[in-house]
């Protein structure tokens, strides 16, 4: 007998895993939800494309999450038997490792770009945004300061160095979303509440890419310097460099809340800016290349089937990742 | 006919406007009346930006003579510049070259001089490079640099004045040490634009332009307006910079006569001697001879224009040679040109009763009457005689010698527009000198011993007699072998390679190391690239990492687990 059931099922899990450690008021029913969400999101990984690849990640992704899964279990017992008894910072430093390796954090992410390597771009999305909130926000309750910052900043600077070699549209977002964690954490060291707005724009301007990744078929570079619709292009670069931070565009609101809250700490803001600097260094070298220095064409090359209905929702979405930085800022004025 | 047409209008406009204004100016004169007009165009904080009119008999009749020589050459270039491709940017740029100057002459505001000082030295660039080639180009842009250099001075003072809230100088009377810095810096403006020795150089370079432009730029307008500006101010500070500005001027002088005595250039003949003019009414201003300063301004704006437009007749009849070894004889075929030529040569000279005699017997009368140092004295009668001498030896050449140009000539007056242009010129040059003095200049006042009233006239007599024996061919051609000192003197003391080889080499050596070691080398290693190549090695060896098996991911984080599990 064969059971099938279809992805949205174990979606409206994967909604409800994350729900419930959102809102749990115990660690324990923090950890049920991390584990309905991790149960529901490995069928989708397999499911939705069943290849090598796509299983190869699932069990990748499992048992990495499951070890963390398990420590977090492990300190939450840990509070529950020494709670009274003792101020033992333990369980925090325990959790804070566990929750960086759930989230992918240095030196803890090398896991992350392979298990994102082989997933579509539906499950890269929810790899990278949506998987990452229920750890966060664990990790933003219980979290040992200076194992956090240190994480966070290895992680930036690694993910900011590693991506720059990187040829895979897949590993590039693996990277860059490895950096952005280092920001969020180096807001989160502040006690800072802002790491959620953070995250929101990162998820939208993850989205825009992902989405448009999907639409216009995209996994390697070297198919973006092919890509013969210029408006194409341009959607993608401004939505990659608006995911680097670069001033005018949306991406960059965040990390201007980043520094205003990091403002107090002179090296911390230093190393994190330096490494988003490497990142768009990247971006623009990509940029650079794909623009100038060649554009193949092939007349054999197969038709882009792109629809002009998506084309318009990413131009819209596109449109808010250039000026969305102005009404936002003044919402946060 | 139509361009013709417009030389005439634009002659007559300013022709007529320049009979206005000088006689303005002398209603101005005899009233001892002057209007000081300011409009405030915009206050900013504590400090206005006004444009300021102030209108005295100097500054007018100065203008009169600018537009009265402007307007005859532009009557005069009707004629010269006929068949020029280029007519219209040649009128725009001869009016703009005008109107720079009335705002340098109207307006005793820096910011407004400067913007005059500014167009007069950008139009002068334009006109040096007229005719387009690298010689112009070497010559325009040594120009426009050496007068950059004053730009830059003026706005120095422009930054100094912000101090005192308000630019017009002439509202500042007083001897504060800032205003004292002002005025020092618009006197070594001034040494730039009338090109005293440090940046002399130009000024022969300048001889690049078509001749009615040298003969509107070297009369009236470029030169002149730095010896006007220290005039505007000397009327109201005294300088502190006197010595310095005496030495200058009369070493520029003697500079000058003695390397006109070795040119061979008539145009380059007629700039030194523009060159040493200046010299000596910036020698009378250093003195605080003011007023003469002035007197001989005017009387060097007649005969100078009136000398270079009949050079240029003579160089047009001659198709463009410039070079006197191959002329002569001029008498017999020019006879209207060459005694235009012949006037206003002993103008310069200060031949008596011509308009040069005025003014430069009256600086050199005054200035022996000043406390005075042996050797500024000995080289301004020096120089004044070179003047005599180099003068006499361009008479002889162009006029009296026979005639050696090879072949056959095309050379008549005619009846011309050039030559009518002149004659207006020539009247006033004979006239004007005792005019202006009798109206504007109390002469009463020089009182001298025998010997040294008669030391001028026995200089000029001496340097006519050395005129002479120079330009006999069988005492200098056999001698003139060549020597460093005739190099020395005959090329403005080498101010020509030292301002522009030297000034380039260095910091375009020192650019290209720079650029070879800091942009080209160690910095692209320590900067850009050096990074880039670093992060990207570095990328590689954390890729090597990632290429383990995933238990040892997770062993790096039981490790870490169980190393703070015992913390």
């Amino acid at each position: 007998m064969n059971l099938y059931f279809p992805p949205f099922i174990y979606s409206f899990f994967l909604f409800t895993g994350t729900m419930i450690t959102v809102s749990s008021s115990s660690l324990f029913g923090a950890w049920m939800g991390l584990e309905i969400n991790l149960m529901s999101f490995i069928p989708m990984m397999i499911n939705s494309e069943n290849n090598k690849k796509s299983t190869e990640s699932a069990i990748k992704y499992f048992l990495i999450q499951a070890i963390a899964s398990g420590i977090v279990i492990f300190s939450a017992l840990y509070f529950y038997f020494f709670n009274s008894s003792t101020l033992s910072q333990v369980p925090n430093m325990l959790i804070t490792l566990a929750l960086s390796m759930k989230l992918g954090m240095a030196p803890f992410h090398f896991w992350f770009p392979e298990v994102l390597e082989g997933l579509n771009w539906i499950n890269s999305l929810i790899l990278l945004t949506w998987q990452k909130i229920s750890p966060l926000v664990i990790l933003s309750l219980f979290f040992y300061s200076k194992i956090l910052i240190t994480l966070a900043l290895t992680s930036a600077l690694l993910g900011a160095i590693s991506g720059i070699n990187q040829t895979s549209m897949r590993k590039i977002l693996a990277f860059s979303s490895i950096s952005h964690l280092g920001w969020i954490g180096g807001m989160m060291y502040f006690n800072s509440s802002l790491w959620l707005d953070y995250f929101m724009v990162y998820s939208f301007t993850s989205f825009i890419l992902c989405f448009s990744f999907w639409m216009l078929d995209l996994n390697y570079f070297s198919q973006l310097t092919m890509l013969k619709n210029l408006n194409a292009k341009f959607i993608i670069f401004i939505n990659l460099l608006s995911l680097g931070g670069l001033p005018p565009l949306l991406g960059f609101l965040p990390k201007w809340m980043a520094m205003m809250v990091i403002k107090t700490s002179f090296p911390i803001l230093m190393i994190l800016i330096l490494s988003s600097l490497i990142t768009l260094y990247f971006y623009t070298r990509l940029c650079f290349s794909t623009f100038t220095l060649y554009i193949q064409s092939m007349t054999w090359f197969k038709k882009e089937n792109s629809s002009m209905k998506n084309f318009f929702l990413l131009s819209i979405l596109t449109f808010f990742s250039i000026i969305g930085i102005m009404p936002m800022s003044l919402l946060y004025l | 006919m139509f361009v013709l047409s417009m030389w005439n209008l634009i002659f007559l406009l300013f022709f007529s406007f320049s009979f206005i204004l000088f006689f303005s100016s002398m209603l101005f004169l005899n009233l001892s009346y002057s209007l000081y007009l300011s409009w405030n165009i915009f206050s900013w904080g504590s400090t206005d930006i006004n444009m300021i009119f102030l209108l005295d008999w100097v500054c007018l009749m100065f203008l009169s003579f600018v537009l009265f020589i402007s307007g005859s050459v532009f009557y005069y270039s009707g004629e010269y510049m006929e068949g020029e491709i280029n007519l219209s940017r040649f009128i725009f740029l001869l009016a703009g070259f005008v109107g720079s100057m009335g705002l340098l002459i109207f307006s005793p505001n820096l910011i407004s001089i400067l913007l005059g000082w500014d167009g007069l030295g950008l139009v002068s660039y334009c006109l040096v490079i007229y005719y387009q080639n690298y010689k112009s180009l070497n010559a325009g842009t040594l120009t426009v640099l050496s007068n950059r250099v004053g730009d830059v001075l003026i706005l120095l003072g422009i930054v100094w004045m912000i101090n005192f809230g308000d630019w017009s100088f002439v509202a500042w009377l007083g001897s504060s040490n800032s205003l004292i810095l002002v005025s020092a810096l618009i006197v070594l403006a001034s040494l730039t634009k009338s090109a005293q020795i440090p940046f002399s150089a130009w000024l022969p370079a300048a001889m690049a332009a078509p001749t009615p432009v040298s003969s509107l730029v070297h009369s009236s307008t470029l030169v002149t307006a730095g010896i006007y500006l220290v005039i505007r101010l000397g009327w109201v500070y005294d300088f502190w910079m006197n010595e310095l500005l005496m030495i200058l001027s009369v070493l520029t002088m003697f500079m000058a006569g003695l390397g006109a005595c070795f040119e061979f250039d008539l145009k380059k003949i007629i700039a030194l001697s523009t060159l040493s003019q200046l010299g000596l009414m910036m020698y009378s201003l250093s003195l605080g001879l003011v007023k003469v300063a002035l007197f001989h301004l005017l009387m060097h704006t007649l005969f100078k224009a009136l000398l270079f437009m009949s050079a240029g007749c003579i160089i047009h009849g001659f198709k463009g040679w410039q070079d006197i070894r191959m002329m002569g004889n001029m008498m017999i075929s020019l006879p209207f040109i060459s005694s235009c030529f012949v006037v206003s040569n002993l103008a310069l000279s200060g031949m008596p009763f011509l308009a040069g005699f005025y003014s430069k017997d009256m600086i050199l009368e005054l200035s022996l009457m000043e406390e005075l140092n042996l050797l500024s004295l000995f080289m301004l009668f020096l120089s004044t005689g070179l003047t005599v001498a180099y003068t006499f030896r361009l008479i002889y050449y162009m006029v009296r010698r026979d005639y050696v140009m090879s072949g056959s000539g095309n050379l008549s007056d005619g009846w011309g527009v050039m030559v009518k242009s002149c004659i207006g010129l020539v009247t006033f040059s004979v006239f004007f000198g005792a005019l202006i003095s009798w109206l504007s200049m109390d002469v009463n006042s020089i009182i001298l011993p025998k010997s040294l009233k008669n030391l001028t006239l026995t200089v000029c007599i001496l340097g006519l007699i050395l005129g002479f024996f120079m330009s006999q061919s069988s005492y200098t051609f056999s001698k003139m072998k060549f020597s460093l000192m005739i190099w020395f003197s005959g090329s403005m003391w080498f101010l020509p390679y030292l301002s522009s080889q030297p000034m380039t080499y260095i910091p375009l050596k020192l650019g290209s190391e720079i650029m070879k070691f800091g942009d080209m080398g160690w910095l692209e290693y320590l900067g850009g690239q050096g990074i880039s190549s670093y992060i990207s090695n570095m990328s590689l060896k954390i890729q090597i990492m990632s290429m383990n098996s995933l238990k040892v991911f997770i062993l790096i984080l039981w490790i870490l687990v169980s190393v703070f599990m015992f913390f």
